[in-house]
């Protein structure tokens, strides 16, 4: 199978934003994750923050971050996260998180905290926040976007039939379409967004089938990459798409409505997402590759 | 006056604070003896998510080759040592 060809560019911007976030003791998902993007990103003065630790109480079975017992919340974390966005200057920030089954509010009251620390000090900064499912809960999806998050996503990850298979036992289908459905429902403007991972085994069908349930529950933005196995002890993949299918698929996407569509191999949920968010705003139809 | 000598690593950096992930060595393009200029790739190490070029941050010769094809690398393992010129 081929892989991609990453050229390892360590630049003086990728050591300036390396700097900051050990420095000031946040976590990234694009380390966590091993994400191929990091050069390019970091490289361009972007991270993407993962809050509430490094540990995930979940497994699923594409994901490189860590699971088992995580530590307790960091009180301070909020301010350090809107110091990191300040010091590099982001005017789109998204906010990441692990999964905190072990907190009564799946930690939804933190990320409110984050979000809103991040927009006190630096105002003119748009928020996305990428989280959790919180097992449904209402109350907790509401506190996340009253917290004023400017774009609120959750990722399905898979087709209905590989749910179980690809994401945690905890995690459902129809679980996650509840959240993003809670979302809209809670504040009708706001735009919603969720990705869809390739490479599991899902048939074209499965995946329009996927698309056409995020567009019932009015998700606006559509992710959908390349599946990319980070180890070993994780799932293989069964197939690697080719641009051209990534075209077709998001062909199919626009034609279903939404309002914006990234359909890349190495697209990732927070990858170009101020392009995204302003495509959404504007309702008009943005270039899908990266 | 010796010349100094330069390590090429498999790179420490591109996931700081993940260094945990393991490679394996499936090109190496350079051989003792042959000129290497900066930003040129030595090697190419195949991770499971993509195949990293990996480039010489220094100009010179190559002096000594660590590593063959096949070979299992992790993050910090040096590659290659280049005298510079």
């Amino acid at each position: 199978m081929s892989k991609l060809a990453l050229r390892v560019k360590i630049t003086p911007e990728f050591e300036r934003v390396s700097r900051i976030v050990s420095t000031l003791g946040v976590h990234t998902v694009c380390e966590q994750a091993l994400c191929p993007n990091i050069m390019e990103c970091w490289g361009s003065g972007t991270a993407t923050f993962m809050v509430m630790g490094d540990v995930c109480t979940r497994g699923c079975r594409f994901c490189y971050v860590k699971s088992g017992k995580p530590d307790p919340l960091d009180p301070s974390e909020p301010l350090k996260v809107a110091l990191a966005v300040k010091r590099m200057r982001l005017r789109y920030v998204t906010i990441t998180s692990v999964d905190r089954d072990d907190l009564p509010d799946g930690g939804a009251s933190h990320i409110a905290r984050v979000v809103r620390e991040i927009k006190r000090l630096n105002p003119g900064t748009l928020v996305e926040a990428l989280i959790p499912d919180f097992q449904g809960d209402e109350n907790a999806v509401r506190r996340v976007v009253d917290s004023g998050v400017d774009v609120l996503a959750h990722n399905i990850e898979t087709v209905r039939r590989l749910t179980r298979l690809v994401r945690d036992r905890r995690a459902g289908y129809d679980q996650s379409l509840r959240v993003l459905s809670l979302a809209k429902e809670a504040k009708p403007g706001l735009v919603t967004k969720s990705s869809i991972l390739l490479g599991f085994g899902e048939t074209f069908d499965e995946v329009v089938e996927a698309m056409r349930d995020l567009r019932r529950v009015g998700v606006d933005i559509l992710v959908l990459s390349q599946y990319l196995r980070p180890s070993p002890k994780h799932l293989p993949v069964k197939k690697m798409y080719t641009l051209e299918e990534f075209r077709e698929l998001e062909e199919k996407a626009y034609s279903l409505g939404f309002s914006y569509v990234l359909a890349h191999p190495l697209a990732r949920t927070s990858y170009k997402a101020w392009e995204a968010y302003m495509a959404a705003l504007g309702g008009s139809r943005g270039g899908g590759a990266p | 006056m010796e010349r100094a000598v330069s390590e090429v690593k498999v790179p420490q950096d591109i996931w700081p604070r993940r260094g945990d992930w393991k490679g394996r060595v499936v090109t190496v393009f350079k051989r003792p003896g042959d000129k290497v200029s900066a930003g040129e790739a030595v090697a190419e190490i195949e991770i499971e998510k993509a195949i990293l070029s990996i480039e010489s941050p220094v100009s010179g010769i190559v002096e000594d080759v660590r590593v063959s094809v096949g070979d299992e690398v992790r993050p910090g393992d040096v590659l290659l040592t280049v005298r510079e010129v």
